[in-house]
């Protein structure tokens, strides 16, 4: 149908009339019809999500002991977690963790998708290709090799460490394996996030390049005040899931406590701490109170980071 | 613009593709000079990404180089070069074999694809309904639906997985391949970007006029809307099945029989078993030659499928 | 919204071909999606009811000769175990047993807990290490074995092993293999500096000093507290034993006692000294460093030569045992290191035939036949065997021609009794972070175990034991 057909038959007024009619006929009949849409992932997430959740906040209320069964322990368990100096000491450790890991990711990333970006490399393909690859490594296999890699004394690494004048060097020691952990979760995830700033900046359109380096725009002007302003929402995207995954970090301590004992606690991350208190320690009601804290813990921190930014008037 | 031929009936080859791609990035750029920037440059910048690539992977040349070792040459050789006996075959072929009754590698190979499959599968169709019906229906609490699931992403795993074991131990689904199954079919990341990717990829106005057109709603879903989402689907199709691929917690509780396992259990097992018996089975060379033959497939499959989702991680860039 | 305003990053539409793929794709795992019973589609929900995978069937059918035959669950984690049921189903057309296996140890225990809590889902017959009965006795989940003539058996075992399992005339599981210890030792190592097998323990001081002075390289031994059954069994030869449980709500836990204390102290002045390193004894590590001749010695179980074995190189065929270092001159005190035991669990809906399985496999010519070869090679607590002349003069390449197993069948009839807390999981995972403090070098040993009576008093009163503490 072509635009001039529907002129000639209708005032322009009369037909924005009548599609609006149509519109919130079809709005009452969608309901349902989006509904059905939407269905099967709710009852998906009803089912396996939110009733595990619903069950884990009600036995948070209850102590389940060897001698003596199941109690009803009102906000016994709750306490307990807010005063274990471990448990918040796991807390610190991986805001710590995440504050640093996620910033030198970042950095690294938008540092390559950039240049990928300005086309200031050769074979910018494969590079990013290659960069890819680790996304493909399941993470307990990743902790696996890097535990290979990493372990004191006779680690590859380590001795190469050696070789390099630093003898005795131990990765997994007290004070590098923070380090460590955050070296192996940046080569686990920069890759990916690389592609996804690199999709973003490459969506920046071009005729505001053009123009700005027709205005004498260096190229720092051009990655900061043009592109990065850009691309802002998939940074805050990225931080978003990032923080998140950190949060939750779990498989890597737990693959790398088999080097070297004593480093990893078992309260070394809160994810950790749950692990432990539910599997080994059994106590089962204590974990979900654990774990019901957690997640408090990090709506909190992503409402108070939402509310910065709207004050900041960054959110639209 | 680009020299190929793209009139109607043509079918481009690959080599034919790439090519013009290739021309269309080299086009797109913008010289280098413009940029003020000295010719120097690139080589730098070259060799520093050449120092990211090493780092990238040195631990793939580690295992590639491992998986020939035996046990002691494991251990006691240097990590970056190859040691005598070549035991790359021996080692190949006990992945065949069920090791010391601590369970057979290619069966878990077997189970994570099939657990792949059918979760990250099942996840992208669940995400793509509900992305599209998130995005393009307004229906009586769709919006309040929408957030409760994004808050769902906050929630740790470790929550979930107990309450859910216990469950299962009453519905029978403990030593089921779909009490694996199930849980992965609910991906909020992925229901969140297919939604997003929506919004962008299918305008209102397509749909309208179908809808004038007198096309119902399913039809209107795969014929108008599935089309422009597939760079999307593909995209979260990825995501979940590396999801699936990577899970270990909730296998971990629910299978106590090793021929269900996945590989991340399996592989954990056998890591705990070499320690626990200190080596007996030579479990070590398992454990390195499994690892590089878990990622092997997984590298090939992403860079076959690299062009379908590549522009669909687009769809990170647009969220707010 | 009108069309222009649509972003300009809008993908490039594809060529059909991927439409179809993808569309594929999407009716493929619809399908999968309907298939799991998510829906209330009819017949939806028939897969996941029926819970059954095809891999189980096939195994229990693959050795079992009768579909009428009574079917018995069996984990285990043992190397080579298929071949004892296999064996079993063979000559025992009525039962057939299906072997499963979890992990070995904590995995097992893991799911094993799970299951029993959970009130179904646990084996007939697990395969449990001595130190994790009490776990499950406590839970109320063992059947007394007597009431299926258990007690017949007692005079094939070992007197340590029977009274392990038992209370009384109550017999909780069937004891299988063990592990007496030795100090095992790089016999050319130890030559090359003139140092003997010590006999005391003061003389092992004495020859951890003088080798580590001689090779500030080398070290006699390796000294891992967080591998607590290891530390508790070393403590029960000193007369030190932490833990006492003798089934119900009483527990005794005692880490601060003056024979605790006088244990810490003397590994801990070796650790002064340096002449022991603390490494992470589960870890890759001391294996290799034995092998290269760094660690010239390990307190070691019946089980060692056989496990070790694969990982020698250099120092093959160098190894030998003598008996465990005495407290006392002149006296001969040993203690056994790890082993498993066989309970049969309440859940079981066929006790009788759980406990004869139980019974052949631990107590029978035909199971250690099995049993006592490659890969297994499992030590045994039947005595017929552990005793016989074959057995003991075994020999392993990596102690050349030496006979090891004389020093350790030896060792097996002056066992040190050893008892251990009804939540051994907790005990261990706790003791992996209190221990690796001094692995770690940032606590002493009796400051560890200062902490270490803390936290276990505090978990056992929590589980609403009641403790004593002497």
């Amino acid at each position: 149908m072509s635009h001039t057909a529907v002129r000639t038959r209708q005032d322009p007024d009369r037909t924005a009339a009548r599609t609006h009619a149509v519109r919130t006929a079809w709005v009452r009949r969608r309901d349902r019809r989006g509904f059905v849409f939407v269905a099967p992932f709710i009852a998906a997430f009803v089912l396996f999500i939110l009733v595990p959740l619903g069950y884990a906040i009600y036995s948070s209320f209850y102590t389940t002991r060897i001698i003596g069964g199941t109690v009803f322990a009102g906000a016994d368990n709750y306490r307990q977690v807010l005063g274990s100096g471990q448990f918040w000491s796991g807390v610190v450790r991986v805001v710590v963790f995440g504050a640093i890991q996620i910033t030198i990711m970042l950095v690294i990333a938008f540092f390559f998708a950039t240049i990928f970006d300005l086309g200031l490399v050769k074979f910018g393909r494969t590079f990013r290709t290659i960069y890819f690859i680790p996304f493909a490594v399941p993470i307990v296999v990743a902790a696996l090799m890097w535990g290979f890699l990493l372990q004191p004394r006779f680690g590859p690494f380590t001795r190469l460490a050696e070789v390099a004048g630093f003898p005795g060097t131990n990765f997994l020691s007290d004070k590098l394996m923070l380090p460590s952990i955050i070296l192996i979760v940046i080569w686990e995830w920069t890759g990916y996030n690389m592609i996804i700033l690199y999709t973003a900046l490459k969506s920046v359109p071009r005729d505001l390049v053009e123009a700005a380096i027709l205005d004498g725009a260096r190229v720092w002007k051009i990655i900061f005040r043009i592109k990065l302003p850009l691309v802002r929402p998939a940074i805050v995207m990225l931080i978003f899931l990032n923080s998140i995954g950190a949060s939750q970090l779990f498989v890597e301590p737990l693959i790398l406590n088999n080097y070297q004992n004593g480093v990893i606690t078992n309260y070394w991350t809160p994810t950790y701490f749950i692990y432990n208190t539910a599997v080994a320690g059994s106590q089962y009601n204590l974990a979900a109170a654990m774990a019901v804290i957690l997640g408090l813990v990090v709506v909190f921190i992503s409402v108070a980071a939402l509310i910065v930014r709207r004050r900041k008037g960054e959110l639209t | 613009m680009t020299a190929v031929d793209l009139s109607e009936g043509h079918r481009e080859s690959r080599r034919e593709r790439r090519r013009r791609e290739r021309q269309q990035e080299q086009f797109d750029a913008i010289p280098i000079k413009l940029y003020g920037l000295r010719r120097g440059t690139v080589t730098g910048l070259t060799l520093l990404c050449g120092l990211f690539a090493v780092f990238t992977l040195i631990p793939v040349v580690w295992i590639v180089i491992n998986a020939t070792k035996t046990q002691a040459n494991l251990f006691q050789t240097f990590g970056f070069w190859f040691a005598r006996p070549f035991a790359f075959f021996s080692n190949f072929g006990r992945l065949f074999q069920d090791i010391g009754g601590n369970g057979t590698y290619i069966r878990w190979f077997g189970n994570t694809a099939l657990y792949a499959l059918l979760g990250g599968g099942g996840a992208t169709a669940l995400c793509t309904m509900a992305g599209y019906g998130f995005a393009r229906y307004r229906f009586r609490g769709s919006q309040a639906l929408f957030y409760i699931v994004m808050a769902a992403l906050m929630v740790p795993i470790t929550a979930i997985t107990f309450p859910l074991f216990l469950v299962y131990t009453k519905v029978h689904l403990i030593n089921s391949i779909w009490g694996m199954i199930l849980p992965s079919l609910v991906s909020p990341v992925g229901m969140y970007l297919m939604r997003t990717y929506v919004q962008l990829s299918v305008p209102r106005e397509l749909i309208d006029a179908a809808r004038l057109d007198g096309a119902g709603e399913v039809r209107i879903f795969f014929r108008i809307a599935l089309p422009l989402m597939v760079p999307g689907v593909m995209t979260v199709l990825l995501i979940s099945v590396v999801a699936v691929w990577n899970n270990y917690f909730l296998p971990l509780i629910i299978f106590s029989k090793n021929d269900l396992f996945p590989l991340t259990v399996g592989m954990g097992v056998w890591s705990y078993a070499a320690r626990a018996t200190s080596g007996t089975d030579v479990l070590y060379p398992m454990i390195v030659i499994g690892g590089l033959v878990t990622i092997v497939p997984l590298i090939a499959l992403f860079l076959l499928l690299q062009r379908y989702w590549r522009g669909g991680l687009l769809l990170g860039s647009i969220a707010n | 919204m009108s069309s222009t305003s649509r972003p300009t990053n809008r993908p490039r539409p594809r060529p059909r071909k991927f439409v179809y793929v993808a569309a594929g794709v999407l009716a493929l795992s619809t399908l999968a999606a309907c298939g799991g019973g998510g829906s209330s589609s009819s017949g939806g929900a028939a897969p996941a009811a029926g819970g059954a995978s095809p891999s189980a069937s096939l195994v229990a059918g693959a050795s079992c000769k009768s579909s009428s035959a009574t079917k018995i669950t069996f984990w285990a984690w043992v190397p080579g175990m298929d071949r004892a049921v296999n064996e079993f189903n063979k000559t025992h057309p009525n039962i057939c047993v299906t072997q499963e296996n979890p992990g070995a140890g904590l995995p097992t225990y893991q799911a094993l807990t799970n299951t029993l809590k959970a009130g179904s889902g646990a084996p007939d017959v697990a395969e449990v290490e001595f130190a994790e009965l009490p776990s499950f006795e406590v839970l109320n989940q063992l059947v007394d074995l007597s009431q299926y003539g258990a007690n017949n058996y007692k005079s094939k075992f070992v007197s340590w092993a029977w009274q392990q399992v038992s209370r009384g005339s109550k017999v909780l599981a069937m004891p299988s293999d063990f592990g007496p210890m030795a100090f095992y030792y790089n016999s050319p190592l130890l030559a090359e500096h003139k140092i003997e097998p010590p006999t005391t323990w003061a003389e092992f001081t004495d020859a951890a000093v003088t080798l580590h002075k001689a090779d500030p390289k080398v070290v006699l031994i390796n000294f891992g507290p967080s591998d607590l059954q290891w530390l508790v069994d070393l403590m029960a030869q000193a007369g030190a034993s932490p833990f006492g449980y003798a089934g119900g709500d009483q527990v005794k836990i005692n880490w601060t006692g003056p024979a605790q204390l006088k244990f810490a102290d003397f590994w801990q002045n070796l650790i002064n000294q340096k002449a022991v390193s603390t490494i992470a004894p589960n870890s890759t590590q001391p294996p290799i460093s034995q092998d290269r001749g760094l660690i010239a010695s390990e307190l070691a179980s019946a089980w060692r030569p056989s496990y070790f074995q694969p990982q020698a190189k250099r120092s093959m065929g160098d190894w030998r045992a003598a008996p465990l270092p005495q407290w006392t001159a002149g006296a001969n005190v040993e203690t056994d290191w790890g082993g498993s035991v066989y309970p049969v669990f309440k859940q079981s809906k066929h006790p009788a035939e759980a406990a004869q399985f139980a019974e052949w496999l631990t107590a029978t010519d035909e199971a250690w036949n099995i049993l006592k070869t490659p890969p297994s090679s499992l030590f045994p607590t039947y005595a017929p065997l552990l005793n016989s002349a074959e057995f003991k003069s075994l020999t392993y390449p990596v102690s050349g021609k030496s006979k090891p197993n004389e020093v350790f069948v030896d060792a097996a009839t002056t066992l040190a009794p050893v008892q251990w807390p009804p939540f051994m999981v907790a005990a261990l995972n706790q003791a992996t972070t209190t221990f690796g403090q001094v692995e770690n070098g940032k606590q002493t040993l009796r400051q560890a175990f200062q902490a270490f009576q803390g936290q276990m008093v505090k978990y056992a009163q929590q589980q609403g034991f009641k403790v004593t503490t002497s």
